[in-house]
C-alpha cells in the first residue's frame, strides 16, 4: 500500500473549501456538497471516515479526518492527527465533529452549517446510545428490512463458544470469516479467547498471533479468523481439519449462509439493524431523513408511513 | 419437538456428511419409534399434504407484526422462502418468554403428536380457528421451532438432509445393508411406531407383493469409452427417452411403478395385460415409450397418457405404448439382481420371446467403440438419446452407483439467444436474480424461447445479478427487463409444436451452456432455425 506521508496533508485541522449543499450516494460514500465526502472508496480531496473498515479505501485523501477510536485501524507509520470525539473540525464554511455510538468502531458524524444540523449515522448504535440532535438525519439502510434483527451480545457470545468448544472437542479449528474490519474485531472481542488472525485481520488485532506464522498441526482446537476471500482462495486447505463459518448481518438469512456453504453463521454487523434505525429516526429529532444503501427506499417509505419527512437519497455512479 | 428442533439445527450446522449421519443415528436411538417415524417421512422429503398455504401463514404474521404487505415482500425477495421469512418476522419477542409453561409443553411434546393431535386436525377448520391455533403455537416455539412448524404446515419440508442420507443412518442403526431399507421404505411406506419398527427389523425375507426394487441408475460418463477397456465386457443399448419403470407381476396383480416411485399402472393398460401373461413372479425393468412401427413416437406423446385422469380410448389410439425391456430383476419369485448382468440378460430374452408386443427386448448393439460411436451419431434419427453401456458382469444396485452402468448421451439441440427478463430465483437463490428468459429474432422482433435456471457459475450469477440491476429498463412485479445485450448458447434436449408459447415452439429441458460474448444480440439465432430443426426432427420419425 503507498501511503502519503507528507505532513500537513492529513491535517484535520485543515481546511476544505466549496459549500456543503446537497447530499448523494455513491457506492456505499457519500457526497455531501462539493467538500466532503464520507467513507470514500478511493482517495479523494477531503474524506471523513466513520467506520474503521473503511479507512483504508480513504488512505491518499489529501484530507482525511478519522475519529480517535478508529485510530487502531490507521497504518502505524502514517502521521494521521485522530480527532478526539466531541472535538470540534472545520469544513468549509461549516463546523464538524464526531460523536459515540457507543460501539466500538463506528463514531456518527454531526456537520453544522448554515443550513442547520446534520447527523451522518453509518453503523450501529448502541442501546442506551441516542442519535445527535438534528435537522436532518442521514441513515445507512444496508439492513432495512424487518427481517434484520441482532442478537443480544450474550448470545452471540454464547453461539461463539459453543462453536469453538464443539470444534475443540472433536480436534478441529473453528474458522470464522469475517470483514477485516471493525467486524473482525469485535468478533474476536466476543469470542474473548486467544485466536490466530490471517495476514489481513491482523491490523485490527495488532496482539494476535499470526496464521502465516503457525504450523498447520498448532491449530486443532483453535479459532482462527480470516476475511471472507479466504474462505475461496486455498487458504482453508493449510489449515487441517475445521468448520467454517461467515460472521455478517446477511448470516440473519439461511439462504445467504448456504450459498457460501460454511457451517455456521454468526448474525454481527457492524450495521444498523432494523429496531436501530426505527429507533435512531424516532430519538434523533430530526425533521427530515435521508437514506442511502441497499434498502434506503423501503426505510424512507416506512418512515413516511410514520410521519417524517424522509426520501431516499439519488444514488450516483461514483 | 426440542428433539427435532435440535436435530434440525444439528444438520443444518454442519456440511459434513458423516456428521449428518451421526446426528441421524443419535436421533432415531433416542426419539419414540413414533416421532422417528414421521422424522423419516419428512427428512427423507415425503411430505404430509399441504395444509396450509404459505401465504396465509405470511399473512398472520404481517397482522401480528404490524408489518405492512408491501414490506412482507420486500423481505421476501430477500428471504425467499415463507417459512423462514415468517419465523423471522415472529422473532421480535423477549428472550424470556411469558408463555413459559406453553414453550414448556410444545417443546416437550413429541413429534408425532405434534403431527397427529395438532397439525393433521388442522384441516377442516374454520381460517379463524386455524390461525387461532398457529399462532398459539408459534408464541411458544423458538425461532428454528416456528421454521421447522412452518415446513410442516406449508408441506414443504425439503431441509437438512436427503433420502439416501437418512436411510444410510437407519442402516447403520440398524446394521442392515442400505439397500434393504431403501427396499423397505418405498413409496407406499406410512409412517407409525409399527412401520418404523418393521423397517429396523432384522432381514425377514419377504417382500410386499406391490413393492419395486430400487432402482439402478446410470452416471454420465465422463471421457470416452475407451477407457472402459474391451467393449465386449460391455452390454451397449439405446438410450431410450421415455419413463423408467419396473413391471411387477407378483401374487395375480400387475403393478407398474415410475423410477419416481408413482404407481402408474392405470395409465398403461396395454403392458398391465401382457405382464399378467408373464410367470408369476416376474419384475422386468425398461423404459415406457409411446411406440408406433419401428420407432419411439415424442416424448409429448407420452406425457399425454400420464397427464389425464380418464384415457381415453383417443388417447390410447393416438398414443400407443411399449415397454421397452432392459432388465430382469425377479424371476418366479427369486430376486436375481446379485447375479451378473449377463445371466440375468439371457433370461430376459428367454422370457420375452413369448411375450407379447408390447414388452419388447432392448436390443444390444456391438461392435468397436469407434463402431459403436458412428451407432451413437444416429441417435437423433432414431429419436433415441445416445447410448447405454452396461458391464456385463455387473451386479444389479441400487441408487446412482458410478461404474457398471454409463449413458453416453449425445449432445443436445444448441441455440444462441438473447437475455431478456430475469426474476429473483428461490431457496438458495432467492435474492439474486437467476432465473432468466431468453428470445431469438422473429422478424425484427425477440420472442421469448425459453425460460432457463441453470449452467452458470455462482461467480457468473453474481456478475450477472450486479449487471441485471443496472441494466433494468423496467420491471413486472419481481420480473425486470434488461436491455437485450447479452447472448447466451442454450441447450435442450427436444422440440415440439404448442399453442402455449409466443413462439409457437416449445423446447425441452432447456439449460445455459455457456454466454456467447463473442456475439452481439443481432447474431443471435432466428425462429426459422428452430423451425427448421423442428420440421427435420419431425420429418425422421
Amino acid at each position: 500500500m503507498k501511503l502519503d506521508t507528507r505532513p500537513g496533508k492529513m491535517n484535520a485541522a485543515g481546511r476544505c473549501g466549496g459549500n456543503l449543499e446537497g447530499i448523494r450516494a455513491a457506492g456505499g460514500a457519500l457526497h455531501i456538497g462539493q467538500v466532503l465526502v464520507v467513507n470514500p472508496r478511493a482517495p479523494v480531496a477531503c474524506a471523513a471516515v466513520t467506520h474503521a473498515s473503511r479507512i483504508s479505501d480513504a488512505l491518499g485523501s489529501e484530507r482525511l479526518i478519522v475519529p480517535e477510536p478508529l485510530a487502531y485501524a490507521l497504518p502505524a507509520q502514517r502521521a494521521a492527527l485522530p480527532v478526539p470525539l466531541g472535538e470540534p473540525f472545520a469544513i468549509g464554511e461549516a463546523t464538524a465533529r464526531f460523536v459515540s455510538t457507543g460501539m466500538a468502531g463506528g463514531a456518527q458524524l454531526c456537520i453544522e452549517a448554515e443550513a442547520g444540523r446534520m447527523t451522518v449515522l453509518t453503523g450501529a448504535l448502541a442501546a442506551d446510545v441516542a442519535p445527535a440532535e438534528c435537522e436532518l438525519l442521514v441513515l445507512d439502510a444496508t439492513y432495512a428490512l424487518p427481517i434484520f434483527r441482532w442478537p443480544s451480545s450474550e448470545e452471540l457470545v454464547d453461539a461463539l463458544r459453543i462453536f469453538v468448544e464443539r470444534n475443540a472437542e472433536a480436534g478441529r479449528a473453528a474458522v470464522i470469516a469475517a470483514e477485516p474490519s471493525d467486524e473482525a474485531r469485535a468478533l474476536l472481542q466476543l469470542a474473548s479467547r486467544p485466536a490466530l488472525v490471517h495476514a489481513e485481520v491482523a491490523p485490527f488485532a495488532p496482539e494476535a498471533p499470526r496464521l502465516d506464522e503457525a504450523r498447520k498441526n498448532d491449530l486443532a482446537g483453535k479459532l482462527v479468523v480470516v476475511p471472507p476471500t479466504a474462505l475461496a482462495d486455498g487458504t482453508l486447505s493449510r489449515i487441517g481439519p475445521h468448520d467454517t463459518a461467515r460472521a455478517s448481518g446477511r448470516m440473519r438469512v439461511r439462504g445467504n449462509r448456504r450459498r457460501l456453504a460454511v457451517d455456521r453463521g454468526f448474525v454481527l454487523s457492524s450495521r444498523a439493524d432494523w429496531p436501530t434505525l426505527l429507533r435512531a429516526a424516532e430519538q434523533s429529532g430530526a425533521r427530515r431523513i435521508q437514506t442511502f444503501g441497499s434498502h434506503a427506499a423501503t426505510l424512507a417509505r416506512v418512515l413516511v408511513e410514520r410521519g417524517f419527512d424522509a426520501r431516499a437519497l439519488e444514488e450516483t455512479p461514483a | 419437538m426440542n428433539r427435532f428442533v435440535a436435530l434440525f439445527e444439528a444438520l443444518d450446522a454442519t456440511n459434513s456428511t458423516a456428521r449428518k449421519v451421526t446426528a441421524l443415528t443419535d436421533y432415531f436411538r433416542s426419539a419414540p419409534a413414533a416421532d422417528s417415524a414421521w422424522a423419516l417421512t419428512f427428512l427423507a422429503g415425503r411430505r404430509l399434504r399441504r395444509h396450509l398455504p404459505a401465504r396465509l401463514l405470511a399473512q398472520w404474521a404481517a397482522e401480528l407484526t404490524g408489518t405492512p404487505d408491501w414490506l412482507v415482500a420486500e423481505c421476501w425477495g430477500e428471504v425467499g422462502d415463507l417459512a423462514e421469512l415468517v419465523a423471522l418476522l415472529l422473532d421480535t419477542r423477549p428472550r424470556h418468554r411469558e408463555a413459559a409453561f406453553a414453550a414448556d409443553e410444545a417443546e416437550r411434546l413429541g413429534l408425532a403428536a405434534w403431527v397427529e393431535e395438532r397439525i393433521l386436525p388442522l384441516k377442516g377448520l374454520d381460517e379463524s380457528e386455524q390461525r387461532a391455533r398457529v399462532t398459539a403455537w408459534w408464541s411458544a416455539l423458538s425461532t428454528s421451532g416456528v421454521f421447522l412448524l412452518n415446513k410442516l404446515l406449508t408441506g414443504e419440508f425439503r431441509v437438512g438432509a436427503s433420502e439416501t442420507l437418512v436411510l444410510r443412518a437407519l442402516a447403520e442403526l440398524a446394521d442392515l445393508p442400505r439397500e434393504t431399507l431403501a427396499h423397505r421404505f418405498m413409496a407406499t411406506w406410512q409412517p407409525s411406531a409399527d412401520a418404523f419398527e418393521a423397517l429396523i427389523a432384522p432381514e425377514q425375507g419377504q417382500v410386499a407383493l406391490a413393492q419395486p426394487y430400487p432402482f439402478y441408475l446410470a452416471s454420465p460418463l465422463p471421457d470416452g469409452p475407451e477407457a472402459l477397456g474391451d467393449p465386449a465386457a460391455w452390454l451397449c443399448e439405446w438410450k431410450w427417452d421415455g419413463i423408467r419403470a419396473q413391471v411387477i407381476h407378483r401374487g395375480g396383480e400387475v403393478h407398474l411403478w415410475s423410477r419416481g416411485e408413482e404407481r402408474i399402472t392405470d395409465r398403461f393398460p396395454e403392458i398391465r395385460e401382457a405382464a399378467r401373461a408373464l410367470p408369476v413372479g416376474t419384475v422386468l425393468d425398461g423404459e415406457l415409450l409411446a411406440w408406433r412401427g419401428e420407432r419411439p413416437l415424442p416424448f409429448a406423446s407420452l406425457q399425454r397418457r400420464i397427464g389425464r385422469l380418464e384415457l381415453s380410448e383417443k388417447v390410447l389410439a393416438e398414443a400407443p405404448v411399449a415397454l421397452m425391456a432392459f432388465d430382469l430383476l425377479e424371476e418366479r419369485g427369486a430376486d436375481l439382481r446379485e447375479l451378473p448382468l449377463r445371466v440375468r440378460r439371457a433370461r430376459l430374452a428367454a422370457l420375452l420371446e413369448h411375450a407379447r408386443p408390447v414388452l419388447q427386448l432392448s436390443p444390444a448393439l456391438t461392435g468397436s467403440w469407434t463402431e459403436l460411436a458412428a451407432r451413437r451419431a444416429e441417435s437423433r434419427d432414431r429419436g433415441v438419446e445416445g447410448l447405454m453401456l452396461k458391464l456385463l458382469d455387473g451386479a444389479y444396485r441400487s441408487g446412482r452407483k458410478r461404474g457398471a452402468w454409463w449413458k453416453w448421451k449425445v449432445a443436445p439441440f444448441t441455440v444462441d439467444a438473447v437475455l431478456l427478463l430475469a426474476q429473483p430465483g428461490s431457496g438458495r437463490r432467492a435474492s439474486l436474480l437467476t432465473d432468466y428468459t431468453f428470445g431469438i429474432w422473429r422478424g425484427e422482433e425477440l420472442v421469448p424461447i425459453a425460460k432457463a435456471y441453470s449452467g452458470l457459475s455462482d461467480a457468473e450469477i453474481f456478475e450477472l445479478d450486479a449487471w441485471l440491476r443496472a441494466h433494468t429498463t423496467e420491471r413486472f412485479g419481481p420480473v425486470r427487463k434488461v436491455a437485450p445485450e447479452r447472448v447466451f448458447e442454450l441447450a435442450f434436449e427436444g422440440l415440439a409444436l404448442s399453442n402455449r408459447h409466443k413462439s409457437g415452439i416449445a423446447v425441452r429441458f432447456p439449460r445455459i451452456l455457456r454466454e456467447r460474448l463473442d456475439k452481439k444480440p443481432a447474431d443471435a439465432d432466428h425462429l426459422e432455425h428452430l423451425e427448421a430443426l423442428l420440421r427435420a426432427t419431425a420429418a425422421t420419425r
